[in-house]
């Protein structure tokens, strides 16, 4: 917009009435909007554009080298319909995400419950416990998992000294996908955090007066600090989820998707796709059925969520 | 007032804006100045390699005396292992972003050349350099890739490991019916926990090499077709699964765990396996794991032999380099300095310039003369390397992979994994 419109628009802001729906919306905002231009500029150089450039390529053979022509469905049709691989890698996907952000979410939430008590140098257990999160994406962390659960590995050794028989965990083709997901478990430190964020917002008067009605530990936690807690647990699920399904690294590093593609998670099998194969349209493809993957069981959840998330504004609505 | 304010500050954000950007802009042509200012500048060189240990040392040595000789040139060196290092490469191709030399296994170059990721090498003087070796880095009569190093491919084997357990060592020039045969001599005499070799049911070089000596040629054609002879497969897959039936070969979790020149966990290195395959040049690596402990043989021949001589590995200027005149200078310089010759020794393998071969000779080291003697033996009349067919990298990285787990994890009998691999092969079929 030129100057002289930019201050016609500064103008209508300084009398309360007779401004346009339109200019409501757009006058006063200006300056915050060029304020977050470099967010703005970021998100749509490097989000938005990519993202469509990706869901036009979905139609394409583009390979990276050669000129791109136009396949229309055929990407589509081919992942559902010829790809074996591409069904072993959602399998394998929703085995890891149904296992990994349960187990992650119970022991963030116990810890998170354990750690929300008043005991002394309290903050730096908090600290001891929240490292792992910190380090825990990291090739430095998978290189060590590798090392821990090999067959010379530290896991092994600490069997051995019970007596036990060990494996090698990371390339047996049945525990390699659980010693994955417990790596990723170990990770719990961010929905720790948020839980006990949420723990604090708890009114402490909640917990006397059902204690002054006899109300034990067990019956305390599951009649007030659950239901309290629930939105928390409801982001806390929703993000675990997409962090789930996207997961890479972890699978790359220590077992590169094998043996016998049991760790061949999604996120891996779009990178040989695309990098390996250099089926950049393909990939592309893939990456927007994972997509739509996400968004399904996302609305999902969200759809189960007036069953079991309480807000505390609803509490007139008599939910007892 | 306020209006004025307001205007003021949005005035202000966008020239903060426009300041930032421009001071950006002018930070990256002046970079670009600088790297490209040629001769007079300082000019830094990505170059990227796989390696052991050994490798890694005698290549940042070269490269420290070329920026002796030549100051303006300085390195930024990437090397690792083997493992994960053409994805790595790979990705940064794609993103125009290669470093300026990169090391290539040969049969990777044909790929890279047809997608156009090369530059030509037309500087490089390979005057005196074998055809045989130039060939697979050529497309017509233009060079795009040099081959740096000639390495004969065998066996390598833990030779007190088998002094302990009274079994004559092998010599050159041994069979495969040998091979199995002293496999079995050994069965029942092995400590828990050692076995005789990997499992090799579903390795593609290890079959190769099978497959060649039966006189059956390649696994995949020159012309790109799936060419693996259905009965020596099947020989081949029942003898290993009789080996994993005894024990002479490990548990598929423990072969899959194997990693290569890794001292914790290279199965023979750990002790758990007798026979690896082995090229020549690396002897000195494992040698360096643990010392005077192992000896190199041919590979067990048939009715012809079953290992081979081949170009190591080349080195190549990517396309997308801004420094293609001074990378090609330096690549020219590591195959042809005498001086750099002496450094390098054989690390990627007998050097390729005759010349220098010849003048090393004499102050070979005692590791890099005990692999030379392995490509004596095969050069007699080992199988003429060939790069393979175009394109199909991934056959034998991924689906050759697929069906050694399925072997030996016994998910799949060699008669199922034949055909799993027959029709892998279509998708790359031209």
């Amino acid at each position: 917009m030129n100057h002289s419109s930019a201050i016609k628009t500064m103008k209508t802001t300084a009398g309360p009435g007779g401004r346009t729906a339109y200019l409501k919306r757009w006058d006063a905002p200006v300056a915050g909007y060029l304020f977050i231009a470099p967010w703005l500029i970021g998100f749509f150089w490097l989000t938005a554009y990519p993202m469509l450039l990706s869901l036009y390529y979905s139609f394409t053979d583009y390979t990276l080298m050669q000129p791109v022509s136009w396949t229309g469905l055929h990407n589509y049709s081919k992942i559902f319909t010829a790809d074996a691989k591409f069904v072993k890698s959602v399998q394998v996907t929703f085995m890891y995400v149904a296992a990994s952000v349960p187990l992650k979410l119970i022991a963030a939430l116990l810890v998170a419950v354990i750690l929300n008590k008043a005991v002394k140098g309290i903050s730096a257990y908090r600290t001891a416990i929240y490292f792992p999160s910190l380090i825990g994406g990291s090739i430095a962390v998978s290189l060590l998992w590798r090392n821990i659960f090999g067959i010379d590995g530290f896991f092994n050794k600490i069997l051995a000294s019970f007596g036990l028989e060990g494996s090698s965990w990371i390339t047996n083709p049945n525990t390699a996908l659980s010693s994955l997901i417990l790596l990723t478990v170990w990770q719990f430190g961010s929905s720790m955090v948020i839980f006990l964020a949420g723990l604090k917002q708890i009114p402490a008067d909640l917990y006397e007066a059902s204690s002054v009605d006899g109300a034990n530990r067990w019956f305390q936690f599951f009649k007030i600090t659950l239901p309290m807690l629930s939105p928390t647990l409801y982001f806390n699920l929703i993000m675990g989820v997409i962090n789930a399904f996207q997961m890479f690294t972890s699978a790359y590093v220590i077992t590169n998707g094998g043996p016998m593609n049991s760790t061949n998670v999604y996120a891996l099998y779009l990178y040989e796709q695309a990098f390996s194969r250099y089926h950049l349209g393909y990939a592309s493809a893939l990456a927007w059925v994972m997509l739509v993957i996400i968004v399904i069981i996302s609305l999902l959840i969200a759809g189960t969520s007036k069953y079991w998330v309480f807000y505390e504004s609803d509490t007139g609505g008599g939910r007892k | 007032m306020m209006n004025c304010k307001r205007f003021l500050m949005m005035v202000l954000a966008v020239s903060m804006l426009l300041l930032s950007a421009c001071g950006n802009a002018e930070n990256n042509s002046g970079a670009k100045e600088d790297s490209s200012s040629g001769a007079e500048g300082k000019i830094k060189l990505r170059i990227m390699w796989w390696g052991a240990q050994e490798r890694h040392e005698a290549t940042l040595a070269a490269l420290d005396l070329y920026t002796k000789q030549n100051p303006q040139v300085t390195f930024e060196p990437e090397y690792s292992g083997m493992d994960g290092y053409l994805d790595k490469l790979s990705t940064q191709a794609a993103a125009d972003n290669a470093p300026d030399v990169v090391q290539l296994d040969p049969g990777w170059v044909s790929d890279w050349i047809g997608r156009g990721q090369l530059a030509e090498l037309s500087a490089v003087d390979v005057s005196k350099i074998d055809g045989k070796l130039l060939a697979a880095g050529q497309n017509g009569d233009t060079q795009y890739a040099v081959p740096l190093g000639s390495v004969a491919y065998g066996m390598i084997y833990d030779k007190t490991a088998l002094e302990k357990l009274g079994a004559p060592s092998p010599a050159n020039g041994w069979t495969w019916d040998e091979f199995f045969a002293l496999a079995k001599e050994v069965k029942g005499k092995l400590p828990e926990g050692q076995y005789f070799t990997k499992d090799y049911a579903g390795d593609y070089f290890a079959y190769s090499a099978f497959q060649y000596s039966k006189g059956k040629g390649q696994v995949v054609s020159n012309e790109g077709k799936f060419n693996i002879d259905q009965a020596t497969f099947l020989e081949w897959g029942h003898q290993f699964a009789e080996l994993r039936a005894e024990g002479l070969v490990p548990p598929a979790d423990v072969n899959t765990s194997d990693k290569e020149f890794d001292p914790s966990m290279d199965l023979m290195v750990t002790g758990k396996i007798i026979f690896r395959l082995a090229f020549s040049n690396n002897y000195g690596a494992w040698d360096s794991l643990k010392e005077n402990a192992y000896a190199l043989v041919t590979m067990p021949r048939g009715v012809e032999a079953g290992g081979w001589l081949k170009p190591s590995m080349y080195f190549s200027v990517a396309k997308s380099s801004k420094h293609a005149e001074e990378a090609a200078k330096f690549v020219d310089w590591f195959v042809n300095d005498p001086e750099a010759a002496k450094i390098l020794g054989t690390k990627r393998g007998m050097p390729v310039n005759t010349e220098i071969a010849a003048a090393i000779e004499p102050e070979l080291s005692a590791n890099d003369k005990i692999g030379m003697e392995l490509l004596t033996a095969t050069q007699k009349d080992g199988q003429t390397f060939s790069p393979g067919a175009p394109g199909w990298t991934n056959y034998i990285d991924k689906d050759w992979l697929l069906a050694r787990d399925e072997l030996s994890f016994g998910e799949a009998t060699p008669e199922e994994a034949y055909e799993h691999l027959k029709t892998a092969a279509q998708e790359y079929e031209k």
